[in-house]
């Protein structure tokens, strides 16, 4: 008995033919040369796809250390212009641009009226202030 | 070959590609098979694992040390692949999600009893993993029990132990589906 065969389970004949016929009946065909080549190519592009983030890595690593920078280099909330809406204290009811957008007479000018700005609420005012200078 | 072949220009690090082309000569079909009777008789899933494995292999090969030997390694990330191919299917099948056939050459049809695939695809199903991975490990790859048990990561006693109870579990599943041949095997004993 070879070390090998110790290292096998011990089966009796019935174990063994219902092992023989089971391993028989549950396995693949063989494989074609066509699928292999296709099975050989998906694991090349794959691995070839990897080299793109490896090698973009160090200018992602530099461009986020520029945008952390830029970022901590803001000046302090206390030293940045308010929002017009805000200082202003114009009084705009939450849901009144809704009202206007949806209940308005649509035979006026309407696209106009929204551009005035008082009708937007505090936070849109504050985005448009940052965006156009207000 | 072709297509693993071609990557060494690509890749640029010959000790690793021709370790990696080894690898893939040697084992890339053993792997599909195994993949096969673990995922439960799918080519298509099959390949795909074997797919997963052989990129997983070659990312870790160059940090591969050689504690273990190499295919008892790969093999241990093709029957984790698989495992993990396996839940993941549950998921999709619970949403409703089935993926396609690989679109071009179909997947070639095994011989034998259809019927009787799907019966031992689904005993097979029904074991506790470790039972089903130590019985296709040795039963049907043929690995021996040291081996099985060095790609499980479990003592070879355990193993042996999960190899009795999955062989008299299945003996009970498919009695009926051998039924023919059992009589056949207690006519010869």
């Amino acid at each position: 008995m070879t070390h090998e065969d110790r290292d096998r389970p011990v089966l009796s004949a019935r174990e063994r033919r219902f092992v023989g016929r089971l391993e028989a009946a549950f396995g693949p065909a063989p494989m074609t040369p066509a699928r292999r080549a296709a099975l050989d190519a998906r694991v090349e592009r794959r691995l070839a796809r990897r080299r793109w983030p490896a090698a973009a890595a160090p200018a992602l690593l530099l461009a986020s250390i520029a945008a952390a920078f830029v970022w901590n280099g803001r000046p302090p909330a206390a030293d940045r212009p308010a929002p017009v809406a805000e200082a202003a204290g114009a009084e705009v009811a939450p849901d009144a641009w809704e009202r206007r957008l949806f209940y308005s007479d649509l035979s006026g000018n309407a696209l106009e009226e929204d551009e005035s700005g008082v009708l937007l609420p505090p936070d849109y005012a504050a985005i448009e202030s940052l965006f156009f200078g207000g | 070959m072709e297509g693993v072949i071609a990557l060494s220009k690509a890749v640029a690090e010959p000790s690793l590609q021709a370790r990696f082309e080894d690898l893939v000569a040697r084992h890339r079909d053993r792997a599909v098979r195994l993949a096969w009777r673990l995922v439960g008789g799918d080519q298509a899933a099959a390949e795909d694992v074997t797919q997963d494995a052989l990129v997983r292999a070659y990312r870790g090969l160059r940090g591969f040390r050689g504690d273990a030997r190499i295919d008892t390694w790969f093999y241990r990330i093709v029957v984790r692949q698989a495992h993990s191919y396996r839940r993941w299917r549950r998921v999709r099948e619970r949403f409703g999600r089935i993926d396609p056939e690989v679109a071009g050459d179909p997947a070639p049809v095994p011989a034998g009893d259809p019927a009787l695939r799907q019966c031992i695809a689904r005993a097979l199903a029904r074991l506790p993993r470790t039972q089903r991975e130590a019985f296709v490990l040795v039963h049907m790859e043929g690995f021996t029990i040291r081996e099985a048990a060095g790609i499980m990561g479990r003592a070879s006693g355990t193993v042996n132990s999960h190899l009795h109870r999955a062989l008299a579990k299945l003996r009970t599943e498919l009695e009926d589906a051998f039924e023919g041949s059992t009589e056949e095997i207690d006519r010869d004993t």
